[in-house]
């Protein structure tokens, strides 16, 4: 096998519930705090979900909402690596096609035609990536396996979705996938991953972009690193469209090839940012999986979720953890799992709490389970020593 | 080396309904391009040397939605604008199934008992160069000696459509039963020339099986197909390079 390029992210840019910067999104996390809130077109409209993450900086009016979501953060990522889209392969997902207001009253808004509008100013590869809530891990990771053999000197890749509309919060709730209101209840407190009383899914918005490149050719650019791509794996379940094995047979399988990809041991790992959406059947899987995985450390391996922060973002949801991930890396400081009070006894793991937790953070794991059976996840590291 | 060993199409609904047999109780609920590209998957798969094994790369609709579920967004989305409320909507959640993404995927990897690496394309016009592009990379990861690639369309009412399913192997191995052996060797790319990108149909099948009608019409030798520009993403000029033998 021909020697392998190391990888690093020297671009990230982000939309969140909790605003345009991965250090707004970094302050919200440490701080325990939910950007989850009422949505008030969705209590007008009737809806048996009125919460969400909404990104409020991009008015739910705006034209072209969709294609915005991924334009701002790609942009801020291109910035900060200092590269033109030109040079860069794109691999991205935009999710599924939603509506938005048109003159005479709502328009289809085809995620296909998003992608392309996207891709145009961008050099080949140029790989729309869907894979439902996998597909952002989906996206990086390939964009990483083509960097590090050499295929393609740098990549964009990530993904956004502007889903939280009526539509498919009518229709994720018809699929028993999201957590209905319950009257009295605080809205920032919809989605409690792991614990004892979750409900289901809070849906959230929002895209991240990440810059990858060789180390090589970064630093023969003089480009920063912020993190270093370790490995990536990908399986399915093959068991149901609607909810994992309970053993969490097909996550446990994506792990341990990520884990081989990167030539980590289980015990090489530090922390974990997992899937976690807070559903009945996907949590207590993916603990399953994990305590499989790390079948000596899982006591010590710390563990947390964004999702009771800022919802699900589907198909953004990965390339929004892959940028947690390498603020772990950076910071050495793990975010608590927002809303995980009580962890529920199916969903023992090293679990997070309340505060931030300062960790070894030299490889994190970030994770993806799609629905439908569709997983992927990353390993991020700190940049190599003497590359930033 | 990659070598195109069986091709399937799948146009007629009684055949589309047969194959739904074999590929579970939910084959039914499932949209007309997500059932067209999981019965030609069906047929092509049947040659795989381990169905369990085969890397699955699956093209999502271009169109997706069915007309039950584009009745019920108009339904849904004009109460709402009139009205300023949707409650009163009712939509069978079926319908919302049509919407996503992943659906052939999933459903090929529950009936094949497939937990192999794969890969997942999206709705944008020329992704299925990308498949055969992915094909070719053999990249780390993707241990797999047999690829299937799966994609499905529907006309703008979602009335006809079709699917095609392509099995590709590291081994050499002839097409089918027509005794030739077809090589894949690249697809090559440039940038269009025209500063305004070509508006590319709606299609993830139907660029794949003009291809295939091209290829099965050749002659013995080396095969040079210029992919017509309305069956590229509008940014590319493509030619896929085969070899027939």
């Amino acid at each position: 096998m021909s020697e392998r390029a190391r990888v690093v992210v020297t671009g990230l840019g982000l939309l969140s519930p909790f605003g345009g910067t991965i250090d707004e999104l970094w302050a919200g996390l440490v701080a325990g705090r939910s950007a989850i809130r009422q949505v008030p077109r969705f209590v007008t409209a009737g809806l048996p979900v009125t919460v969400g993450g909404a990104v409020d900086l991009l008015p739910w009016d705006l034209p072209a909402r969709d294609v915005e979501m991924s334009r701002r953060p790609i942009d801020d990522a291109l910035a900060q690596a200092r590269i033109s889209p030109e040079r860069a392969g794109f691999l991205w997902s935009t999710g599924l096609d939603t509506a938005g207001p048109g003159p005479d009253g709502p328009v289809q808004r085809s995620a296909g035609a998003c992608f392309s509008t996207l891709a145009r100013r961008f050099a080949h590869p140029r790989r729309m990536i869907g894979a439902a809530c996998a597909s952002a891990t989906h996206a990086i990771g390939e964009a990483f396996h083509l960097v590090r053999s050499g295929r393609v000197p740098i990549c964009v890749a990530g993904g956004a979705t502007a889903m939280l509309t009526p539509f498919y919060i009518f229709g994720f709730a018809w699929l028993q996938a999201l957590a209905l209101d319950q009257a009295g209840e605080d809205p920032t407190s919809a989605c409690r991953p792991f614990d004892r009383r979750r409900r289901g899914v809070a849906l959230g918005e929002g895209g991240a972009a990440l810059v990858l490149e060789t180390l090589e050719g970064a630093r023969a650019r003089g480009a920063a690193p912020l993190a270093e791509v370790r490995g990536f794996g990908l399986s399915q379940d093959a068991y149901d469209l609607n909810r994992p094995p309970p053993d969490g047979l097909g996550a446990e399988l994506c792990l341990r090839r990520t884990l081989d990809d990167a030539g980590c041991a289980a015990a090489d790992i530090d922390a974990v940012n997992a899937h976690g959406t807070g559903t009945h059947a996907g949590d207590p899987a993916e603990a399953a999986a994990l305590r499989r995985v790390f079948a000596d450390t899982w006591r010590e391996t710390p563990v947390s979720s964004v999702k009771g922060a800022i919802g699900h973002a589907m198909a953004a949801a990965g390339a929004l953890e892959a940028a947690v991930a390498i603020q772990t890396c950076r910071t050495g400081l793990v975010p608590p799992t927002c809303n995980l009070t009580e962890p529920d006894e199916d969903c023992l793991l090293d679990h997070v709490l309340g505060k931030p937790r300062p960790a070894r953070t030299q490889a994190v794991l970030s994770s993806s389970f799609g629905m439908g059976g569709q997983n992927a996840a990353l390993i991020v590291s700190p940049p190599p020593e003497g590359a930033s | 080396m990659t070598f195109l060993v069986r091709v399937a199409e799948a146009h007629d609904p009684s055949a589309r309904d047969a194959a739904g047999t074999e590929l579970g109780r939910d084959f039914r609920r499932f949209n007309l391009p997500v059932k067209l590209a999981l019965a030609a998957a069906h047929a092509a798969a049947s040659a795989a040397r381990d169905k369990t094994q085969v890397a699955l790369v699956s093209l999502s609709p271009c169109r997706p939605g069915s007309p039950e579920l584009w009745r019920a967004t108009r339904q849904f989305e004009g109460a709402l604008h009139e009205t300023g409320r949707a409650s009163a909507v009712r939509v069978n959640p079926t319908y919302t199934l049509h919407a996503i993404d992943n659906l052939a995927l999933s459903s090929l990897a529950i009936a094949l008992g497939n937990r192999a690496p794969f890969l997942g394309l999206g709705g944008a016009p020329g992704q299925g160069w990308c498949a055969l592009e992915f094909v070719l990379e053999q990249r780390d990861g993707y241990p797999a000696a047999e690829t299937l690639i799966l994609a499905g369309d529907q006309d703008e009412a979602g009335q006809t459509g079709s699917g095609v399913a392509l099995l590709l192997s590291s081994e050499e191995r002839p097409l089918g039963t027509t005794g030739r052996t077809v090589r894949l060797v690249a697809v090559e790319r440039g940038r269009l020339a025209d500063q305004a990108p070509a508006a590319p149909h709606l299609h993830a099948a139907q660029g794949l099986l003009r291809w295939l009608a091209a290829l099965g019409a050749c002659q013995r030798g080396r095969h040079v197909y210029d992919v017509p520009v309305g069956d590229g993403d509008g940014l590319d000029r493509l030619s896929i390079i085969s070899e027939v033998a």
